[in-house]
């Protein structure tokens, strides 16, 4: 059983064919046991130790894309993430956050459709990092360049016999802010996985028309200092 | 999951407003004896009158340290009609023209508009007949009129 498994290590490792040429080509020593053999328990004691590069995967974010059908605003997001190890994984993420929102005690509409970045990285700290089940902390950074639409009815003066035009297209806004994340994530089928995070934002700044800030920040979520998001992916190993 | 994932994000984005408790923008004009540049409180009636609206902005007002009054929304200079009731003596009008620039404010979309005000100037006309009470002069204290309770002009009234 022993033995089976140190040949299984062998071909893991270094490949049948490579074996078996290698052992026609090893001389046979005074004892009559192939070199060979000696080498390759010696190389099957060895921990397994991971590629630098253990692969890439991408994902979309099914959280996001349900928000903005049932909800005033969400995200149709994506992500490119490299595996180091499987224990660090540098992540791209860019999406496209929506809003189209009315407050009907104002009477005032926000509108945006516009793209957001992030990146960061997460650290796995599963145990058995190999299983392709990961439980993860990380951070990022976000970064969104937008414009948006911001109308109403106008404002009716109270005491002058004028009103004021509610009347805001193509307002220009930026917005930079950090994340920290917790994160599961679960082997479904083969190189599918679905997982989930939970993210705490803190905004960091923001540039703003005269009249205020945007309603809605795209990849952040809704405008104020800090504020909590999350996402659930479905996620392919490349 | 999803749909607790789902839950809980829009229960989360459903609890945050933070509008302002005090929110009514109004200019803070502070009495002060021209005399002695000392506080101020009225013994005369006083009543204050804009032009271009049919609403008396403050009516037979007597006792006061301190009058609040509204600027228009859209205007870029408001004429104020201050109009002195003395216990003795004629009637008279100081007109005040408050020259400013106006600037929707919007805290959130979950909260009223409101429109902000910068004073660039202030005009006074002492009306006619000369005599007390009449406003001496008007210094700007501050110019950003916001929903800040603080004093913007300070009102030195000669007796």
């Amino acid at each position: 059983m022993k033995l089976q498994n140190i040949y299984k290590s062998i071909l893991l490792s270094s490949g049948l064919s490579l074996c078996i040429s290698t052992m026609a080509q090893q001389p046979i020593d005074n004892l009559g046991v192939r070199q060979v053999q000696t080498d390759s328990v010696a190389l099957a004691h060895k921990p397994t130790k991971a590629l630098w590069l253990s692969g890439m995967s991408i994902s979309v974010d099914l959280l996001g894309i349900v928000l903005s059908q049932v909800s005033s605003y969400g995200n149709y997001e994506a992500a490119l993430r490299l595996n180091l190890q499987q224990k660090y994984f540098p992540t791209l993420e860019a999406g496209i956050g929506v809003c189209d929102r009315t407050e009907e005690a104002t009477k005032t509409q926000f509108k945006t459709r516009a793209p957001y970045f992030r990146i960061g990285a997460d650290l796995n700290l599963a145990r058995n990092k190999q299983s392709g089940n990961r439980i993860f902390v990380g951070m990022r950074y976000g970064f969104s360049m937008f414009k948006f639409d911001f109308t109403g009815d106008p404002i009716q003066d109270p005491v002058w016999p004028t009103s004021l035009p509610m009347h805001y297209p193509s307002q220009s806004s930026t917005a930079h802010w950090g994340e920290l994340i917790f994160g599961i994530e679960a082997k479904i089928w083969r190189n599918f996985h679905l997982g989930w995070t939970g993210r705490y934002r803190k905004r960091m700044t923001q540039s703003t028309p005269t009249f205020g800030q945007a309603w809605y920040i795209p990849g952040y979520g809704k405008n104020s200092g800090h504020t909590f998001g999350g996402t659930f992916n479905l996620i392919f190993d490349l | 999951m999803l749909m607790a994932a789902v839950t809980l994000m829009v229960t989360v984005a459903c609890n945050d407003i933070d509008c302002p408790l005090y929110n009514k923008v109004q200019v803070h004009y502070a009495l002060y004896n021209s005399a002695d540049q000392t506080p101020l409180t009225l013994t005369d009636t006083l009543t204050v009158k804009a032009i271009g609206s049919d609403s008396i902005l403050y009516n037979r007002a007597i006792g006061l340290r301190r009058l609040t009054l509204p600027m228009s929304y859209t205007a870029d200079a408001d004429t104020l009609l201050f109009e002195w009731h003395p216990r003795s003596g004629a009637e008279r009008v100081d007109t005040v023209i408050i020259v400013k620039t106006n600037q929707l404010h919007s805290e959130s979309m979950d909260c009223s508009m409101l429109v902000f005000h910068t004073i660039r100037a202030v005009y006074l006309y002492k009306g006619q007949p000369m005599g007390s009470p009449t406003i001496d002069s008007i210094v700007i204290r501050n110019r950003e009129v916001t929903y800040e309770a603080t004093e913007h002009l300070q009102v030195y009234i000669a007796k």
